[in-house]
């Protein structure tokens, strides 16, 4: 894939002076705003917010002589406007921080990863009506005892899948993610085969956890 | 500022922060040319690190909602002006020009909804004075920028507004009994764009 470097950026690293740069910088702005306020817009959903953002990586790009985008210049593998949206996403992240903090609900809670597993679980089909006592109920010794065994079963066999598979349960499961969307970010053919990785992983969790002594309940 | 070149800052109130993608890799990861080493990497940390994980579905998401690009054609600077008044009937169509004096011209993408305009209208006379543009609202929160080109395609104004209506400042200049050209373009609350395409107008002696 080809990292050319825009025209408009390239003027604008190579002007002679400051008017050259100005008006460089005027053109490189008119070129890339409808992609820097789309990003504004999706990062900080309120228009004031947007706006300000929007500002504020504006002068961020221009800061110490341009060198964000000078170092995609320099080491840009990219297409240029991928790298624009990263970058302008993270300024505006870096924006809403400062002012607001960090949002509470950045990291998965427990309750979303005890979830996550559940579901995943399910999936394997293993049977957890033994082992996790219902909502609600106070669990006896041994029936924590199994269920945590069970977690920790499906987490070593989780972890000794490839990286690739790895996103693909952590899309799926702990994100939600639409299966089109994982298609496309992985790079599988169509969802349909998104589904069938996922059945062809779960049979490879079935067989680790049946390895590390959990087995499925008789039919 | 540090952080938006790799790690993500650390803001007053923030969790230490763990060591996260470079901005290239995730460019590099979501234009799929890693190499298969690389990429394995960037996905094993996708895996464990939700932060990273929910940067690379954002900006998927922002990149896939972009509109199509629009066409561009470069002609000799001899059939400049008879093309000019040709390509300003089609919708969509406007004027730039390249350094050299060339005008350029973008036709408007399939599909890219129109904005009526209300005034100037194609070809009215205005009085230098008082000029003033308007047109009809593509969408709410539509965000408008609007531009006036002299008849070489070179730009004598533009703004930006939420408005639908805008006035020529009284530090910009109309030769009077010159011709120029005005559009209005807007991108919309859902990242799609519309277009006015390029209309006349002449300034009255």
């Amino acid at each position: 894939m080809s990292n050319a470097i825009p025209v408009e950026l390239a003027s604008l690293l190579e002007a002679a002076d400051a008017a050259a740069r100005d008006r460089a910088w005027d053109r490189f702005v008119s070129a890339n705003t409808r992609l820097l306020l789309h990003t504004a817009r999706t990062t900080c959903r309120e228009h004031d917010a947007a706006m300000d953002a929007y500002a504020y990586l504006l002068e961020a790009l221009r800061q110490d002589d341009y060198r964000r985008l000078r170092a995609f210049a320099a080491n840009g593998r990219s297409r240029f406007t991928t790298w624009l949206v990263v970058v302008a996403r993270r300024l505006c992240v870096d924006h809403h921080r400062q002012r607001y903090g960090r949002p509470r609900g950045d990291a998965p809670s427990a309750e979303q990863e005890h979830a996550a597993r559940r579901r995943l679980l399910d999936l394997v089909a293993v049977d957890l009506d033994s082992a996790l006592p219902p909502d609600g109920a106070v669990a006896d010794p041994q029936s924590q005892l199994e269920a945590e065994e069970v977690h920790r079963a499906l987490a070593a066999a989780v972890g000794d899948l490839g990286p690739r598979d790895r996103l693909l349960l952590k899309l799926r499961f702990e994100d939600d993610a639409p299966v089109r969307e994982i298609a496309r970010l992985l790079d599988f053919a169509s969802p349909f085969h998104v589904y069938r990785r996922l059945n062809a992983v779960c049979a490879l969790l079935r067989r680790a956890l049946r390895r590390r002594g959990v087995e499925e309940p008789p039919l | 500022m540090t952080g938006t070149n790799g790690t993500l800052p650390m803001t007053g109130n923030a969790d230490p922060v763990l060591p996260h993608l470079e901005n290239t890799e995730v460019a590099a990861y979501l234009d799929k040319v890693l190499s298969p080493a690389d990429r394995s990497r960037v996905e094993g940390h996708l895996a464990d690190c939700a932060e990273c994980r929910a940067e690379v579905r954002e900006v998927a998401q922002v990149l896939g909602s972009r509109t199509v690009p629009r066409r561009w054609i470069v002609i000799g600077t001899m059939a400049a002006a008879a093309v000019v008044a040709g390509l300003l009937l089609a919708p969509g169509a406007r004027v730039r020009t390249e350094a050299g004096g060339a005008p350029r011209f973008r036709e408007g993408a399939e599909g890219v909804p129109a904005i009526a305009v209300v005034a100037p209208g194609e070809s009215t006379a205005v009085a230098a004075e008082a000029v003033v543009f308007t047109w009809r609202a593509a969408a709410a929160e539509a965000h408008y920028q609007v531009r006036v080109l002299d008849a070489t395609g070179g730009v004598v104004w533009t703004v930006e507004t939420h408005d639908t209506t805008v006035s020529l400042p009284r530090t910009v200049t109309l030769e009077r009994a010159g011709a120029y050209f005005w559009y209005v373009d807007a991108l919309l609350a859902d990242g799609g764009t519309a277009t006015s395409g390029a209309h006349s107008f002449r300034v009255m002696r």
